[in-house]
Order: C-alpha cells, then sequence, then structure tokens
C-alpha cells in the first residue's frame, strides 16, 4: 500500500497518469522524493506524516501532515482531514482545513473547509463552500515564521457533518 | 461572451483598500479571476454558489448554505446575478440575512435584469484588468424574468442606500448599494 509504485492502480485517465510520474511543472513542484500512493480501494483512518509525497486516490480520515512534502487527492480521492502540507492538488472531494504554501483546485475538485495559502488557484467548474485565506499574517500564523513549519497546535475540522457531505455530494450531481 | 466596464469595481476596490481586513462573500460560482482580484486587497473571501441550492433557500436551511464562522460579518457581498433567479420570498430570506449578517459601510453588489425573458442560467462574471468585467452566458434557453425591481429591493434593504448604478449595453443594470455609510468617509466623498 505505502510506498508500492507497483500497486498503483491502472488508470485510463492521463491527467493522473501524469500526476504519478515526476514532472517539472509551474503548479506543482519538481518531486525529489519518492511518491506514495493510497489505492482506490483503500479506506485509512488515522494520522498521516510522511517524508515522501502523497497522492490519494482512495479515502482518507484523520490528519495529514506532510512538512516539506506535496500532498494530491486523485480524482477517486476522498479525504475528511485537516492538513499541512508544502503544497496541496485537490481533484476529487476534500473536507477540512487546508494550510499549506499552495493549494490549486481542479475542475472536479469539491471542497467544504477552508484554505489558508499565499497562492490558491481554483479552476472554473470547481465546488467550493468554505473560506480562502490568503494573507501573509493569517498564514505566518499558522504555518509558522519558517516556510512550511507546521504549528504546534492543529484547528479544528470547520465541519464534518453527514449535512456537510450531503452537499458536496449533491453538487456534484 | 462580452466585455464591459465596471465603475462598481473601482468602488468596491476604493472601500477594500481602506479596510485593513475585509471580509468578502461571493455567491457565484468559482472564479480564478475573480478571487485574484480580491486577494490583492487583502481580503478574506468566502464562497458559497448557492444556485445550485436555489430549494434550500427558507429560514431553516440558509445558514448551511452561507458559512459564516463564528458569525463573521461581510464587508462585501457579490451577488452578481443571483437575485434575478430567485422567487419574492426567496429574495425576502436572502436579502434578510445578508443585511444581518453585514457590517456597517458594506456594499452590495448585484446585477439587475428588466426584460421580459432572461437566460435559463444565471451569467458568469471574471473580473478582468482596469475594472472590466467579462460576462459569459450559459445557456441558450431563456425562462421568465421575475423583473424585481429596486424599490422592493429597498424595501428588503433598509439599511441599505443605492450609491451607484449604472446600464450596460447588454441590458444589464449593475449597482452597488451600502449599508448605513458613515458621512464623511472616504467613500462618501468619492460619491459626492
Amino acid at each position: 500500500m505505502w510506498g508500492d509504485k507497483t500497486a498503483e492502480p491502472k488508470n485510463p485517465n492521463p491527467q493522473q497518469e501524469a500526476l504519478m510520474k515526476p514532472k517539472p511543472s509551474t503548479e506543482q513542484p519538481q518531486r525529489a522524493n519518492p511518491v506514495s500512493t493510497v489505492g482506490r480501494s483503500v479506506t485509512i483512518q488515522g494520522s498521516l506524516k510522511s517524508e515522501e509525497d502523497i497522492i490519494i486516490y482512495g479515502t482518507f480520515k484523520g490528519e495529514v501532515e506532510l512538512k516539506n512534502n506535496n500532498l494530491t487527492i486523485g480524482k477517486s480521492g476522498r479525504l475528511e482531514a485537516n492538513v499541512f502540507a508544502k503544497s496541496i492538488r485537490i481533484e476529487g472531494e476534500v473536507v477540512g482545513d487546508f494550510y499549506a504554501n499552495s493549494v490549486a483546485v481542479s475542475k472536479t475538485g469539491a471542497i467544504f473547509g477552508n484554505i489558508v495559502s499565499p497562492r490558491v488557484t481554483l479552476e472554473d467548474g470547481a465546488k467550493f463552500k468554505g473560506s480562502i485565506d490568503m494573507d501573509d499574517k493569517s498564514i505566518n500564523k499558522k504555518l509558522g515564521n519558517g516556510e512550511g513549519k507546521l504549528p504546534e497546535s492543529k484547528p479544528k475540522l470547520i465541519s464534518t457533518n453527514n449535512e456537510s457531505k450531503k452537499d458536496i455530494a449533491h453538487s456534484e450531481q | 461572451m462580452s466585455f464591459h466596464p465596471s465603475r462598481c469595481l473601482k468602488i468596491i476596490r476604493e472601500q477594500l483598500q481602506d479596510c485593513s481586513r475585509a471580509h468578502v462573500l461571493d455567491l457565484a460560482k468559482v472564479c480564478n479571476n475573480n478571487l485574484q482580484f480580491l486577494s490583492q486587497l487583502n481580503c478574506k473571501v468566502y464562497l458559497s454558489d448557492i444556485y445550485d441550492h436555489l430549494d434550500l433557500i427558507n429560514s431553516n436551511q440558509l445558514q448551511k448554505l452561507i458559512i459564516s464562522p463564528d458569525n463573521t460579518k461581510f464587508d462585501l457581498i457579490l451577488c452578481w446575478d443571483l437575485l434575478n433567479y430567485l422567487t419574492v420570498p426567496q429574495l425576502e430570506i436572502l436579502l434578510q440575512h445578508l443585511q444581518r449578517q453585514s457590517n456597517e459601510n458594506a456594499l452590495l453588489h448585484f446585477f439587475i435584469r428588466d426584460q421580459a425573458n432572461m437566460p435559463a442560467l444565471p451569467y458568469t462574471f471574471r473580473i478582468l484588468e482596469n475594472d472590466n468585467i467579462q460576462i459569459d452566458n450559459q445557456s441558450n434557453e431563456e425562462t421568465i424574468c421575475p423583473r424585481h425591481s429596486l424599490r422592493k429591493l429597498k424595501q428588503l434593504l433598509m439599511e441599505f442606500s443605492s450609491k451607484q448604478g449604472s446600464l450596460l449595453n447588454n441590458g444589464l443594470q449593475e449597482y452597488i448599494w451600502i449599508k448605513n455609510m458613515s458621512k464623511g468617509s472616504r467613500l462618501d466623498l468619492l460619491l459626492s
């Protein structure tokens, strides 16, 4: 499951295929680190810390800390968590608060929660219910003074009730 | 697709530059251009595209549609084309809620239509450079326009007053209303 690239699901979508290969881009930093993948059929609940980039195609619920690494929630990915990462790319459905140096939301992405980041990019078609804070002071307060430094205490998840999830599911239809 | 200069955007920029930390509610679909415009003005942006959930606009459900953590009050509310797609009861509920959730000197930006028919889906609006707006029609089908009057809006927004209005060449009327504008404020001087 973890760090096992052979376990990656075969995906007909070329966009997702491309994400799984290290590739220089303006949106996503070059991946010098290995990439771990959570497959489509995998469901994880708990706390995730990693020194590798992570791609989630399955379901994750809990907390995510990637101090110096990038997180991608793939098109089939479902995430319910507070996330602290170097960069975050959202293509699936997510609920929670997201702290990063950059956040990109694709047109297939659906967010119920809050983003705190100096660089946020939203593609037309993305679903979003929540707030976006790109203020430097707020970001330093949450991420610490140094880039990528994470706070000691984590904020509460803003909403994880069933109604919220229904909203996102409904808006996808 | 059409392009229009917006005098209201200039007012928004002037007003928000005076705010140390403005809270902005955008009720339209996600648009990266609009987010970047607001982020340059040091705003915290709350996005709530409620068009897909108009059936939930009633007194019990509205707070699920428009999320304002810790009872945040807004300094700018962007309604864009939304009001034209609401029934009178929905309009009453939404505007009364927005009135309660807005700070003094808050700006309310919206477009009103007064033609007999309108597109079945709201226009999308994209803020461009130099206070221009790109307007896109999302539908070739038409529906009946409710033709909400400014008089009706004023009745529902007693604490707001109309300070800028202009007619675009596609027939849309663009307005910006201000809540309890304090005499002598920078915006008051700008508009006088």
